[in-house]
């Protein structure tokens, strides 16, 4: 019976080839490599008589399993493998610190939220809340392990999370100065902004702590500058060598 | 068909072998030791290539990208200096192993 979708040999190549890719233990060279040899072999078995899609069956089949191929691939490939988990310790510690910073964001809002119910309560004939379950309540829901929970569960269950990490944030990774320069700003505007707010607004409303006196107000840009500088230059070279190894 | 050991054991002196006829690559390096084995030698054919450029590494052949006639492009290798002074010593161990297997199966000869 004749196939009513014609099979597209250059599609499924393709196909398998990102397959593979997704894979740090390939570089871009191994892929092409692979990838000829795959036309090679499903050229002779089509000259032996087999259809185009049996040639690939049989051809991808020859060339062994993504696992076998994997983990064979990764004993030659050892220099870029380390290099890709070196990139993704460096994003991990530079969003952990912007997780920091979204954590004392929400402090603030939280304080902001308890202060406009603090001010709503005696309308209604309510005793205001005292401050140590603000305090409590305030802390709990800014914790980063809480954020970085929220976060997780948002990764599990939603979709956009993922959508925009394969759809923006991976294709970042092949751009290492546009991928340093992102965290850095990001990284730098938030921790630097987050460590101003808590300073001239959340503290002096929570714990009746004034702060401000005599602290420099750009202290937190100051102090946060050379860590976010040397984590750039670090996942600049690193994304690089990464990249020139793998141009997958 | 050889065990997995021995595969493993003998792709280095094959490759290089096959290589002192001339520059070759990945796919007809297979087809050719598959003929000459007639079927006994079967790669898992993507397996080949970690091992050409693990010898690569190690100064034994190098490689040069290259448009065949069909205009598609091939990676073809070729043996160094260095992989003729291997490729000798190999030799010289698995004449030594078929040397000895022969003389021992030759007075054995109810093992053979």
């Amino acid at each position: 019976m004749e196939n009513p979708v014609a099979f597209d040999l250059n599609r499924a190549i393709q196909l398998w080839r990102e397959n593979l890719a997704s894979s740090p233990s390939f570089c871009g060279e191994n892929l092409d490599e692979l990838a000829a040899h795959l036309r090679d072999s499903v050229a002779t078995l089509q000259a032996h008589g087999l259809s185009v899609d049996e040639a690939f069956l049989v051809a991808s089949r020859r060339i062994g399993t993504v696992s076998s191929l994997e983990s064979e691939f990764a004993k030659v490939n050892q220099k870029s493998l380390w290099l890709d988990r070196g990139l993704w310790i460096l994003i991990a510690v530079q969003l952990w610190k912007i997780i920091g910073a979204v954590s004392a964001l929400a402090m603030a809002l939280a304080v902001a939220a308890a202060m406009g119910v603090n001010e709503l309560l005696p309308s209604f004939g309510l005793q205001p809340i005292s401050d140590a379950p603000i305090q409590w309540g305030v802390s709990l829901i800014a914790s980063p392990l809480v954020i970085a929970i929220l976060a997780g569960l948002g990764w599990r269950y939603l979709a956009w999370p993922r959508e925009w990490f394969s759809g923006v944030f991976r294709p970042l990774l092949r751009r290492p100065s546009t991928l340093a320069l992102v965290l850095f700003l990001t990284g730098i505007t938030l921790s630097a902004g987050a460590g101003w707010l808590l300073v001239y607004w959340v503290y002096p409303i929570l714990y009746h702590q004034n702060l401000a006196g005599g602290y420099f107000p750009w202290r937190n840009l100051a102090i946060q500058l050379p860590g976010c500088m040397i984590l750039a230059a670090l996942t600049f070279s690193v994304a690089r060598r990464r990249l020139r190894l793998s141009p997958a | 068909m050889l065990t997995k050991e021995l595969v493993a054991a003998s792709t280095v002196p094959l490759v290089l072998s096959v290589l002192t006829r001339g520059e070759s690559y990945g796919y007809e390096l297979i087809q050719q030791v598959r003929e000459l084995s007639a079927g006994k030698i079967e790669w898992t054919e993507g397996m080949l290539y970690p091992v050409l450029h693990w010898m690569e590494g190690e100064g034994m052949i190098e490689s040069e990208w290259r448009e065949a006639e069909t205009g598609r492009k091939r990676k073809y290798y070729r043996l160094k200096k260095e992989g003729r002074k291997i490729l000798q010593e190999e030799k010289q161990r698995w004449l030594t192993v078929h040397e000895t297997l022969t003389k021992l199966w030759k007075t054995q000869s109810h093992l053979t």
